[in-house]
């Protein structure tokens, strides 16, 4: 009977806190990202409410995406490529925002943060050979799995920020990079509140990534009609070429112009 | 102030390219080549995947080349017969060399492939080119005048082929065969690599065929407007590669640049440039060599070019 209660009273607190969490959904802005010619990254800032005495962890992940690795090996003194594979199930952008440092968290976290194994706990590692393709086991992926990750983390779309997400007056802010390498697409956002080593609420939103204007017309035009891609960049680099050789033939005939003037003063 | 390369899937400082674009070129009015060879190995430098950086390059190509077939053709230093024969074997060449693209893109060494060749063309142009320059440099020092004079017509090989034709404005008569050969080798380097071509076909004119100085560079030009157009539609159309946005940067800059370095060029001496610039022809060979014996920083890349 006291068990009961017990659990009755624990299941009455996180429905109260889910409730509380939920009262006031987390929200996104901007809900959308544009990639035009000028992008070189941005920001979103995630704000919602954070229950009492908790500490909140926003994670933020986009689709698993397909990459092809190259193991480099030396062959005759050169180095080159001498395996292909694979990667499935693995995020592009896998990032972490805490409200203070992660010794503050439960332990599970920290594990499933080392070395981002909780973005490539879905990975599906597959070799590429002339007379077929291998399901790699989890040893031989591995070393595929670690060095997508750490280009992921040099690109900065990979990445755990602890203690960036502020916490007052009962509600969280944080702001969320969006680096250049960002796939398009939605952005998931996931945020938890821990209280005494466990998750009491957790809520998502989202976000998208998509190319707009030149960006935009010109990745669909590539990918649905090679040819007159091709035909346009080469109109395009003709045009290019002859505004600036006819600019400076024009600047030449002012320069000699200038000059034919100049001598001729000088005669007079 | 960065630009984001819609094909490249990568932001690049805008600077960064114009200025790549600008040097090559000046470079290249500067000594008087075409410059591709060096501008495709610095953008990978760059960080541009080799494979959009080779389509890439050829596409600013066409406008370089088109702009000095219309500068040489007004001084009557095309040969259009004798170009319009070396185009056939470069369309030919230029098409299957970017099925050879394809395949060594699947099999996943396609940058192998590109650094390898660059390194042995590099080697080769720069140490002719050297030896070249120092010869002129010596004859110059003793008083004598530098022939850059041809040799007398094509060589035996090239004389004993078929289908000879007479070419008025070259005043040479040369097998139609082997200037199909000489077209589709370019054709073949163009798709592989990102180049007109120009730094292989001038020496081969000049040097194997006979064909005076000029007429070589003016015919040579014109070949690679179209080699230039062919593997830029066969790239966008087979491998998807060709990024506008980088190949209008790097034009503007290397457009630039030329007209700078053509007007620097006349007021100075041309075989201490020919030495400088075989020096930083052998300088990027050097460099590319150690990149493909030195173990790299990481053992895995992203396949598939980009």
């Amino acid at each position: 009977m006291r068990k009961f209660c017990f659990s009755s009273i624990m299941l009455l607190t996180l429905l109260f806190a889910l409730t509380n969490i939920a009262g006031a959904a987390v929200k996104v802005a901007p809900e959308s990202i544009g990639v035009g010619l000028n992008f070189s990254g941005s920001t979103v800032t995630v704000t919602g409410a954070a229950p009492a005495g908790s500490e909140i962890c926003i994670r933020v992940t986009s689709s698993p995406v397909r990459v092809p690795l190259n193991r480099q090996g030396k062959v005759a003194g050169f180095w080159m490529s001498v395996e292909k594979a694979v990667i499935e199930g693995v995020p592009k952008v896998y990032q972490v925002y805490t409200s203070s440092s992660l010794k503050n968290f439960p332990e599970s976290l920290r594990q499933n943060l080392n070395g981002y194994q909780d973005a490539t706990v879905n990975a599906k590692v597959t070799e590429k050979k002339e007379e077929g393709e291998r399901s790699l086991s989890a040893g031989e992926a591995q070393p595929f799995l670690t060095s997508l990750v750490d280009m992921y983390r040099k690109k900065g779309l990979y990445a755990v920020h602890e203690g960036k997400v502020e916490v007052a007056n009962g509600r969280f802010t944080a702001r969320i990079a969006v680096p250049a390498g960002t796939p398009q697409g939605k952005i998931d956002i996931n945020a938890f509140a821990f209280k005494g080593g466990q998750v009491i609420a957790r809520e998502n939103t989202s976000f998208t990534v998509e190319s707009t204007g030149m960006v935009r017309w010109l990745r669909v035009l590539s990918g649905t009609d090679g040819p007159v891609y091709g035909g346009v960049s080469v109109m395009i680099a003709l045009f290019a070429g002859l505004v600036v050789g006819m600019s400076f033939a024009f600047l030449d005939r002012l320069l000699a112009k200038g000059r034919a003037d100049g001598a001729g003063a000088h005669a007079h | 102030m960065h630009i984001f390369l819609p094909i490249a899937n990568m932001n690049v400082p805008i600077l960064l390219i114009f200025g790549l674009g600008g040097v090559v070129g000046f470079l290249s009015g500067l000594f008087g080549v075409g410059g591709g060879f060096l501008l495709t190995p610095m953008l990978m430098m760059a960080g541009v995947p080799p494979a959009v950086a080779t389509a890439s390059d050829t596409n600013q190509i066409v406008a370089a080349s088109v702009s000095g077939t219309l500068a040489h053709s007004r001084s009557g230093n095309v040969d259009f017969k004798l170009g319009m024969i070396i185009l056939i074997g470069g369309l030919i060449g230029g098409t299957f060399g970017t099925d050879v693209v394809r395949h060594l893109r699947t099999l996943g060494n396609f940058d192998f492939v590109v650094k390898s060749a660059y390194v042995v063309m590099l080697l080769f142009v720069g140490i002719f080119m050297f030896q070249e320059s120092l010869r002129a440099l010596r004859q110059k020092r003793n008083g004598k005048v530098s022939g850059g004079q041809n040799p007398s017509g094509p060589p035996a090989f090239a004389a004993r082929l078929p289908a000879r034709l007479y070419f008025p404005v070259s005043d040479i008569e040369c097998s139609a065969v082997a200037l199909i050969l000489l077209g589709f080798v370019i054709g073949i380097l163009a798709a592989l690599m990102g180049v007109g071509g120009g730094f292989i076909m001038l020496p081969v004119m000049i040097y194997l065929l006979g064909i005076p100085t000029l007429k070589a560079v003016g015919t040579s030009i014109f070949t690679v407007v179209f080699t230039a157009i062919n593997v830029t539609m066969a790239q966008a159309t087979v491998n998807d590669t060709v990024d506008v946005v980088l190949a209008v940067l790097l034009l503007l800059g290397s457009s630039i640049g030329a007209q700078l370095g053509a007007k620097i060029s006349r007021r100075l001496a041309g075989e201490q440039l020919r030495v400088a610039f075989s020096v930083i022809v052998l300088a990027v060979m050097v460099k590319m060599l150690y990149q493909l014996v030195n173990k790299p920083a990481s053992l895995f890349i992203l396949g598939g070019g980009h």
